[in-house]
């Protein structure tokens, strides 16, 4: 994981940034550990029926 | 989580998470729902407003009929911009004909194919789902959502952890530059110490601050706009308690001329009330989506316009250093704030003191044609003060919530600003301070400051082998 570019660039970043910045790594850091994508519903959505199920 | 439960948030509650056995999820995928930026639903929480700002890919969700507003395109350009991938859906699309649906595509790829950075991109040829969300959830289903949870389901099967990487580099990038930016300033402006070279560095000063200047201008334009949907609001409602109340007199004579023409005091009250309770409560649930939809509509007009604004100024911004400092800045537009939900009830039960229950009683109890007219009569009032409790409540909520979305918006405006420039403004006072600093500690600095500015290009170059290419649409 240390080779990884993704890695020391986010790393470096985080080193460089604000306190802002880090948290924004941070966050960003934890989807990657944990393989989570994060979607985001947008636009129409309140008017959409809520228990759509898939 | 619903208003009625937790009424005004009064538990403090920032976030709700809800763990759904659904395939589509199991494999690590995050739905943030949003209302949008002018909703009245928002609720103020520092996690909501980072909806945008750490979102991975995106789904919009657009209604075929009407077609895209202004203030969704913008919104759609500032969330495709931010997103790795994003899939357009076009709901209600069982609202039109055939020939109707083809046109509502069809200008939807158009407004898509306008959006920066996605017209040459791969699988650009225009995908948007045509779907009714309703149909979806009856047992026939609906084969455009079908194709749309397929093409969903597949896309996270195959393109999830590689669209991860290119988000985190993406945001990463993004951050990179503005900092890249800051460094860069920092150094010209502090090596432009003197004559003709310091007056641009002023003159450059000058222009920045005059966006600060606008950001108060942008939030008086939130606040009158605001007052001027707070004015349609109450003269709306007024209008409708006259509208609603004749329409109630309307569907009670309907009633005593037929259906509970000879029916007894006591059912001629009781089903009386049902009938009334049931359309008043539809007609002034029919007024505040009327209204809410209204409000919303200007609060994201105004903020669409207030945040293309903002971008203009951001371009006038970097001609200017480019034309004063001889500089290059990328100033990233700032992404924008969504914020989450909250819910609203009616209640339409019976207010009843004791006075009304002791008359109720004896009316009820009144023979043939006097308590019949006695109960017509009571209904009557009954249906006045239904109309006017309930588009008050209607009312008074939706004043609520427009306060609450106004102070959002207001909110979201000024930080809008303050991150389109808050960098640039710390590499001004950072430069002025270099050039009071003695020959040895400026030159000490300077040395420190370049080495940051080589660390941000090393770390550009990192990102660059990743990829972190600009925004693609939904593969269709």
């Amino acid at each position: 994981m240390i080779d990884d570019p993704l890695a020391v660039a986010l790393s470096d970043v985080a080193a460089l940034g604000t306190d802002r910045d880090r948290d924004q790594i941070a966050a960003v850091r934890d989807r990657l550990a944990s393989a989570r994508l994060r979607v985001l519903v947008a636009g129409e959505a309140i008017r959409t029926p809520r228990s759509m199920t898939w | 989580m619903t208003e009625r439960g937790n009424p005004a948030n009064r538990r403090g509650v920032a976030s709700v998470t809800v763990y759904v056995d659904a395939p589509v999820l199991a494999d690590g995928v995050e739905l943030v729902d949003t209302p949008g930026t002018g909703s009245v639903f928002a609720w103020d929480t520092e996690a909501a407003h980072d909806a945008l700002e750490s979102m991975d890919a995106a789904v919009f969700v657009l209604t075929a009929d009407p077609p895209v507003s202004a203030s969704e395109r913008d919104l759609l350009r500032r969330v495709a911009g931010l997103s790795v991938t994003t899939f357009v859906v076009l709901n209600k699309a069982d609202h039109l004909d055939e020939g109707g649906l083809a046109e509502a595509v069809g200008f939807t790829q158009r407004v898509l194919s306008e959006v920066p950075g996605h017209a040459d991109r791969a699988g650009a040829s225009g995908a948007v789902y045509p779907m009714s969300a309703r149909a979806a959830l009856t047992p026939a289903g609906d084969p455009g959502f079908a194709v749309f949870a397929a093409d969903f389901a597949a896309y996270l099967k195959t393109s999830r952890l590689s669209d991860l990487r290119l988000s985190a580099a993406a945001q990463a990038r993004r951050i990179a530059m503005s900092l890249q930016d800051e460094v860069a300033l920092t150094r010209r402006a502090a090596q432009m110490r003197a004559g003709d070279a310091a007056t641009r560095v002023e003159e450059f000063g000058a222009r920045l601050a005059e966006v600060a200047v606008h950001s108060r201008d942008a939030v008086a334009v939130v606040n009158a706009e605001s007052g001027r949907l707070l004015f349609a609001l109450n003269d709306a409602a007024d209008q409708a308690v006259r509208r609603l109340r004749d329409d109630a007199g309307r569907q009670l004579d309907e009633l005593s001329g037929g259906e509970l023409r000879t029916a007894p005091p006591a059912d001629i009250e009781r089903k009386g009330h049902e009938r009334l309770a049931v359309s008043v409560l539809d007609a002034v649930s029919a007024w505040r989506d009327e209204r809410r939809e209204q409000i919303e509509q200007g609060l994201a007009r105004v903020d669409a316009r207030l945040a293309g604004d903002l971008k203009a100024e951001l371009d006038v911004l970097r001609g200017s250093a480019a034309e004063l400092l001889d500089l290059d800045l990328s100033l990233p537009e700032p992404g924008g704030r969504l914020t989450e939900d909250r819910a609203f009830f009616f209640s339409a039960g019976e207010d009843a003191g004791q006075t009304e229950l002791l008359a109720g009683a004896i009316r009820r109890s009144l023979p043939g044609g006097i308590g019949r007219r006695r109960a017509w009569a009571y209904l009557r009032r009954a249906a006045a003060d239904l109309v006017g409790s309930q588009v008050g409540r209607a009312r008074a909520d939706l004043q609520y919530r427009l306060a609450e979305a106004t102070r959002v918006l207001v909110r979201v405006v000024e930080q809008r600003y303050t991150d389109g420039t808050e960098r640039m403004s710390a590499a001004l006072r950072a430069a002025a301070d270099l050039r009071q600093e003695s020959d040895t500690e400026a030159g000490r600095k300077e040395t420190a400051l370049a080495e940051r500015e080589g660390a941000l290009r090393r770390v550009l170059s990192l990102l660059d082998q990743e990829g972190a290419c600009p925004p693609r649409r939904a593969p269709g």
